[in-house]
């Protein structure tokens, strides 16, 4: 990635100095300081807004952006269960997450199930939930989900003894959606020729989301758009590259990509575009609560959700829209959704002449070693590809 | 998809003949009852596979726990992916070719070695020829997942069944909804119609079944074992494949009948019955002879298995066969332990089948692909020593792949558990 026009943007710096101090970072600690209550969520398919509507914060479970050393969590999860659950819990066992007053899971795939089951054995919260999560998107299936998240909200509700009103919930789902918008406007700068920031540097942004209030988060996410265009910032690579697979937070492993000479300019990440993508439809759904579980539902897909074919279709329009040259999966090793999606999904992207680099990785490994290798010998192909064409 | 080759059904008629020839060898053996009869039932089984559109009638690929009842209601053969083409790798001795082929395609050896067999066999065109598949996340997300690549190869049409995380009411239901809807795909899938009381009657015949391996769990309480460790092995099999047939309840009937005799001679299959052992998850498939390795040369009787044996609560309604068989999902060994909170089934199961069947020491047999089980070992192993006071060997395995860990270290690890166990 060559840098053709780079202002040091404030607050981009900001969020860095936050998501610097993960997982008890300070706007967290603020939160707390003033007596409220804070409750993790696991998979983007727990409606945020809910807990926020309840006058709780909301944020993302994660482990933390580089590679841990897993060993107290071994000793609860088997080493076939995926690095990125098993870094969740050896923060957890390591006290990081102490400052948690609830953890929302969601049945989603067996490492997120299992988590949640190691969690409420060995580690005193007071509320540990798991929502179930159909894998369909039917009509049938958005029924019984809607009911599911009534049921997530009289939990939530009965344990911490609040109310979430319909009007709390509208004004929560009004906050959520400026955030979507805003990120969508970013993403939209993306599509430049040389857009103003890099895939790393996205990442960093879009972390920030996950570890503070969403208001404050709003207006730094404004911030730095008005910088951004303020400043006609630009980057530029070699090759314009989409980033795609597991659960990835770690800005380091796609910063060694773009050191190479790659450009991510678009992701499909649950940490990414997945987090974010689909709106909220207050118009054909008055109920706030059927609103927002429609959205979670419907929204980008994991690789869990059947048929492979709506995550596939979604990915080639991406990949379109975005003018992509290649793609960097990263698949975290015994992450089996993306695993068994892998080659059918490669197949349709080389069918439009899209070539794939697949990387089996740990949770929060960084790109170097073997990785930086593989990328760069994909990156000179592609820049030769580009040469014949 | 490119990587399909040309159908050839050599290997699966191969696994057929293997089955027979193996109920003939027992006949001829003088083996018990039930030794026999499974396998005359897995070689007429495979038979019916093979040939069912010949014979006017549907075939159509299932993966593990989707309902068989409904099929041999509508004159459709299952096929049971995982068995059926397990069996058939073991049988035929094609490990190399199987996963050297899924690994070509792209599969990462992460992928539960079960499901990288099966989508070997449909990509190398060895599986019949099926009309759909219907697949299901009742186990795990491999079961979840597999599906897609099956419709890609064969270009066949596919059906999701959708099954929830807990068993609650509103569960149940959206899961015999769901069954409804997979009905109207067989349908549409095959041209066969749905008769309810066809229904009703794969229904009575599964009813069956489940008391009677019910009664075989009791039976298996007493002391000595009155089952060998082969033989409980034999009961998922049939279940998986045949429930709701007349065949699954008599398999059931004879091994029921066989044990009580037992149990009333005070006769166990161990010569002298040394260890009474809770088998988790599942013993490897590749290496049955290992189990006879322990009963015979070792006295270790495998007394109680939850992942395979321990039902939960089920009353079959015939007025509703459907919302029926999606109680029974929940009912089920296996869903139950790999399903659902880890907490109210595979601890709870475990601990209570130590207890009742008065068992020594536990082995999980750690399957490398098996996310699901493996990641309850440490809540399990505690779980039993608090609350049964037995230890747990936790014995690294693949289901599928023999050349994760030789039966010699295998047999290593297990001898040095029984030594724990004599000290105790």
């Amino acid at each position: 990635m060559a840098e053709t026009s780079v202002a040091t943007l404030k607050a981009l710096e900001e969020m860095r100095e936050i998501n610097a101090a993960f997982p008890y970072t300070a706007p967290i600690k603020a939160w707390k300081e003033r007596g409220k209550k804070v409750l993790a969520w696991t998979c983007t398919y727990v409606p945020e807004e809910l807990i926020w509507a309840a006058g709780m914060l909301p944020v993302r479970m994660t482990g933390d952006s580089h590679e841990l050393e897993l060993e107290d969590a071994n000793a609860y999860l088997y080493i076939n269960t995926c690095s990125f659950q098993r870094s969740c819990l050896q923060l957890a066992l390591g006290n990081q997450w102490d400052f948690l007053d609830g953890y929302v899971s969601a049945a989603t795939c067996d490492g997120s199930r299992r988590l949640a089951d190691v969690w409420g054995n060995y580690l005193s919260i007071p509320l540990v939930y798991v929502l179930t999560v159909p894998r369909k998107t039917t009509e049938r299936a958005h029924q019984l989900y809607i009911s599911e998240v009534r049921d997530m909200k009289q939990k939530i509700e009965e344990r911490y003894e609040v109310q979430i009103t319909d009007q709390a919930l509208k004004e929560a789902i009004t906050l959520y959606e400026h955030t979507r918008s805003l990120l969508r406007e970013l993403y939209e700068m993306k599509k430049r020729d040389k857009p103003p920031v890099t895939g790393a540097e996205t990442m960093e942004i879009v972390n920030a989301a996950f570890r503070m209030p969403r208001d404050e988060y709003n207006q730094l996410l404004e911030r730095l758009l008005k910088e951004l265009k303020d400043s006609r910032r630009q980057v530029s690579g070699k090759i314009r590259l989409m980033i795609n697979g597991s659960p990835l937070n770690n800005p380091e492993f796609i910063k060694t990509i773009e050191d190479l000479g790659g450009l991510v300019v678009i992701d499909e990440l649950c940490m990414g575009t997945r987090y974010w993508w689909d709106p909220v439809d207050t118009k054909t759904y008055p109920d706030p609560l059927e609103a927002v579980a429609r959205r979670y539902l419907n929204n980008f897909p994991c690789a869990r959700m059947v048929p492979c074919d709506d995550r596939f279709d979604k990915v080639l329009a991406l990949a379109k829209e975005y003018r992509v040259e290649g793609v960097v999966s990263e698949i975290i090793r015994y992450c089996v959704p993306y695993a068994h999606d892998q080659p059918l999904l490669r197949e349709r992207l080389e069918k439009i002449d899209i070539p794939v680099l697949e990387l089996d990785v740990e949770y929060g490994v960084t790109g170097s070693g073997q990785i930086r290798t593989r990328a760069q010998a994909f990156v000179e192909m592609l820049e030769e590809k580009k040469l014949k064409a | 998809m490119s990587a399909v080759k040309a159908l050839d059904l050599k290997k699966y008629q191969g696994m057929a003949s293997a089955f027979q020839a193996i109920a003939q060898r027992r006949r001829d053996q003088g083996a018990e009852p039930s030794e026999t009869l499974y396998y005359q039932t897995l070689a007429d089984y495979h038979r019916q596979v093979l040939q069912a559109r010949e014979e006017g009638r549907g075939l159509v690929g299932i993966t593990v726990m989707v309902p068989p009842e409904i099929c041999w209601a509508m004159d459709i053969v299952p096929l049971q992916l995982e068995n059926a083409l397990m069996s058939l790798t073991v049988l035929e001795r094609c490990y190399e070719e199987v996963f050297s082929t899924a690994k070509g395609f792209g599969l990462s050896p992460e992928v539960c070695s079960a499901h990288r067999t099966i989508a070997a066999v449909f990509l190398l065109g060895w599986a019949p020829p099926v009309q759909g598949v219907i697949w299901s996340p009742q186990v795990c997300d491999n079961t979840a997942k597999c599906g897609d690549l099956y419709l890609k190869t064969y270009r066949i049409p596919g059906f999701f069944l959708d099954r929830p995380y807990r068993h609650t009411e509103r569960e149940v239901h959206y899961l015999a909804r769901e069954m409804g809807e997979m009905v109207a795909f067989l349908e549409r899938a095959t041209g066969k119609r749905l008769d309810l009381d066809r229904l009703r009657e794969a229904l009575d015949y599964s009813a069956q079944m489940v008391a009677l391996q019910q009664e075989i769990y009791e039976l298996r309480k007493a002391v000595p074992h009155p089952a060998s460790n082969r033989t409980i092995c034999q009961l998922l099999p049939v279940t998986l494949t045949m429930a709701g047939t007349p065949q699954a309840v008599e398999f059931c009937r004879v091994l029921r009948d066989q044990l009580r005799q037992r149990v009333r001679e005070h006769r166990g299959t161990a010569r002298e019955e040394s260890y009474r052992l809770v088998s988790l998850f599942t013993p490897p498939n590749h290496k049955w002879k290992l189990l006879d390795w322990l009963e015979k040369e070792k006295g270790a009787s495998l007394v109680a298995d939850p992942y395979q044996s321990h039902w939960g609560p089920w009353e079959p309604d015939f007025s509703d066969p459907l919302l029926s068989l999606a109680q029974k999902c929940f009912a089920i060994p296996v869903c139950r332990e790999m399903h659902g909170p880890a907490e109210e089934g595979v601890i709870a199961d475990a601990v209570e089948d130590a207890l009742s069947h008065r068992a020594d020491g536990a082995i999980f047999w750690a399957h490398i692909g098996c996310r699901q089980a493996c990641a309850t070992i440490r809540a399990v192993k505690e779980a039993l020593a608090q609350k049964a006071g037995i230890p747990t060997l936790v014995l690294d395995c693949d289901i599928m792949d023999p050349s994760f860990v030789s039966e010699e270290e295998m047999k290593e690890r297990l001898e040095s558990f029984l030594e724990v166990l004599e000290e105790r």
